[in-house]
């Protein structure tokens, strides 16, 4: 299930216990499946999540649009 | 005033291992020595972050007890990072650590690193 989110999500991802490196590689991997300026939501149930998702969006250049755990979503950003 | 240097000590060794006695007394003089230290605890060095856990290991008797080590390091302005599925695999909940521990994994960690800092792993 989703949440009532009011931007336009192109992909979701469950990710359920994925943590730390999984995780982060999930992400890139399904935001390489996004056009740039798409939205990927995540769902984690990782304890991580909250400051490693906002870390790797620093490095990568993605922009976190939106994090409230389990829930995040992030726009691809044209490298 | 000059900038801090950056560390980052990437700690694998329990309880049972002398090697994070090493470590703590490592990160604990760099703490001291107006550097910006990062503990990521990661496999066995899980453990250290465990509520009560270092209050009874000692693995070098000649290094002040790793306890005492992790309260000067804190105290010099010291950061622990845990890493997530290493805690989940013990069954570590965020309530089964010491408060001055974060949940957090290779993301942040590696944040440091691209930033400049230096790293060093047991």
């Amino acid at each position: 299930m989703t949440t009532n989110h009011p931007l336009r999500i192109a992909k979701h991802w469950d990710a359920g216990d994925a943590g730390c490196g999984e995780l982060i590689v999930g992400a890139k991997q399904r935001l390489g499946e996004v056009h740039a300026g798409q939205l990927l939501e995540i769902r984690t149930r990782d304890a991580g999540a909250p400051v490693d998702l906002p870390a790797w969006c620093r490095m990568s250049g993605h922009e976190l649009v939106g994090a409230h755990h389990p829930v995040y979503v992030i726009r691809k950003v044209n490298q | 005033m000059a900038q801090r240097k950056k560390l980052v000590i990437v700690n694998s060794r329990g309880l049972d291992d002398e090697r994070s006695s090493v470590a703590w007394s490592i990160a604990n003089t760099a703490a001291a020595s107006q550097m910006d230290v990062t503990v990521f605890l990661v496999a066995a060095g899980a453990d250290w972050a465990r509520k009560g856990a270092a209050e009874v290991a000692r693995p070098n008797p000649m290094d002040p007890p790793v306890a005492q080590m992790m309260r000067s390091f804190l105290g010099n302005g010291g950061r622990i990072l845990v890493c997530p599925p290493c805690a989940k695999v013990r069954g570590y909940a965020v309530d089964a650590l010491i408060d001055s521990a974060t949940l957090a994994g290779a993301p942040v960690m590696l944040e440091e690193i691209a930033s400049g800092a230096a790293s060093l792993s047991f």
